[in-house]
């Protein structure tokens, strides 16, 4: 016991002088070496896995292919006619700009990424993704998946960066709902999801709503979608509403992911 | 050759927890195997060579994660310590029974750390979010139970192998 004892304390010098070296910087090209090493074990790993779990859900989802088909039909046949409507608008918005001079702003270059490791604590969200510095992935950009925003470039290394996912409890989002003015912010909760919180009670939110970035502070674009509202909670006595969203993507297999360059 | 053996097994559950269970979550969680790793290896091998290993595997996931570096490398000697300490030594083999016990013991220790490190970290924690960890702790414990088996025996076996070269 007392030679376990001292093995441990051992263990805990060594972090303190690890944590000491660390602070002063002279870390970071080891982490950066050590990252490098195994970076194509986890990336083999994390592609075999999302290919499997993705065959599996494939199966599953066979059984209910008749209806599902049926359903997708329909709704082709109105994305159509609303597609076609559509069209109509982005003219007339064209031509609208053009007299107006104005630039695009949804002029973002994307940068493909593959998902290496994800954080196992459960309790947090953070993945680390195998592109870094030397692709120009910085820190504060913003990371998407199927077109919705998953999170934002915590920390990158040369050719790793970890994304602190919108469902982590320490990331903040500035918001706004797509169908009104109401600004907020979102953030992650344990195993709950999503929060959206510092709505002013004056403004109207409804079940449903979908919530978007809002651009301030500007790190992230605007109009990043992030999900849905499930449940409003509001109280007469506080000054904001608070409510529970439904994230918009799916965190349980994240792979591929898009970064937004600035 | 054994140690070499020892060292690809942890490195092939790390890698397993880090980059291939987070797409096979149950009820959202991924189970944490190197902790059931080594409350077993810590039966069975030395001290020292227990030690060595939970540095490299808690040192792999200190890379991959956003707690505060040193997180997972003290946690996991930690869990080798404990093991090592409560482990009764008059037991040949290790009872199913004791290991859940154990098993229960480190993941709260584990999974009630994690929150205390976002409280340090000024966060507010709310006990409704807090209902992971019990749903956490059984998914954990399942899978540790599948582990259980397959590994107590591989190394006992690996412990039979080492004596029978040190009686030559």
């Amino acid at each position: 016991m007392r030679k376990n004892l001292s093995l441990f304390f051992l263990v805990l010098g060594f972090v303190s002088i690890l944590l000491f070296i660390d602070s002063k910087g002279y870390l970071s090209s080891a982490y950066e070496k050590t990252k490098t090493i195994t970076a194509p074990a986890s990336l083999f790993f994390s592609q075999f896995s999302s290919n499997a779990s993705s065959f599996f859900s494939s199966i599953f989802k066979l059984i209910n292919l008749q209806k599902e088909n049926a359903q997708l039909r329909e709704e082709v046949n109105k994305l159509k006619t609303e597609l076609a409507q559509l069209a109509e608008v982005k003219k007339e918005n064209e031509n609208l700009k053009k007299l107006l001079g104005f630039v695009s702003a949804n002029n973002y270059n994307y940068e493909a990424a593959e998902v290496i490791a994800y954080d196992p604590s459960n309790i947090r969200g953070m993945i680390t993704l195998n592109k870094g510095k030397k692709q120009g992935v910085l820190p504060g950009m913003a990371v998407i998946s199927e077109g919705f925003l998953i999170g934002r470039i915590y920390d990158a290394s040369d050719n790793t960066s970890k994304v602190m996912l919108i469902t982590d409890p320490e990331s903040v989002i500035p918001v706004t709902l797509k169908s009104g003015s109401a600004n907020g912010i979102v953030r992650g909760a344990i195993g709950l999801g999503l929060l959206l919180e510092k709505v002013p009670q004056d403004e109207k939110v409804s079940v449903g709503d979908t919530v978007i970035s809002s651009g301030l502070g500007g790190d992230l674009p605007r109009g990043l979608i992030l999900g849905q509202i499930e449940k409003v909670n509001k109280q007469d006595n506080s000054l904001f509403v608070s409510a529970s969203l439904r994230p918009a993507a799916n965190f349980n297999n994240l792979f591929r992911v898009l970064i937004i360059k600035k | 050759m054994i140690y070499l053996i020892n060292i690809l097994i942890v490195s092939l559950v790390s890698f397993l927890t880090l980059s291939f269970l987070p797409y096979f979550k149950i009820f959202g969680i991924v189970p944490i195997l190197p902790i059931g790793l080594f409350l077993i290896f810590a039966k069975y091998r030395k001290g020292t060579e227990c030690f060595i290993l939970a540095s490299f595997s808690g040192m792999f996931f200190d890379l991959y994660s956003p707690q505060p570096f040193g997180f997972y490398l003290i946690l996991y000697t930690l869990t080798v310590l404990i093991v090592k300490s409560l482990y009764k030594e008059g037991y040949s083999n290790l009872p199913f029974g004791y290991f859940l016990g154990l098993s229960l013991l480190v993941l709260v220790l584990y999974y009630l750390s994690q929150p205390l490190v976002l409280l340090a970290r000024g966060h507010e924690i709310h006990i409704e979010n807090l209902i992971l960890i019990p749903v956490a702790i059984i998914v954990n414990l399942l899978f540790f139970s599948i582990l259980y088996w397959p590994l107590s025996r591989f190394f006992e076996w690996q412990y039979e192998i080492e004596s029978k070269l040190k009686r030559r």
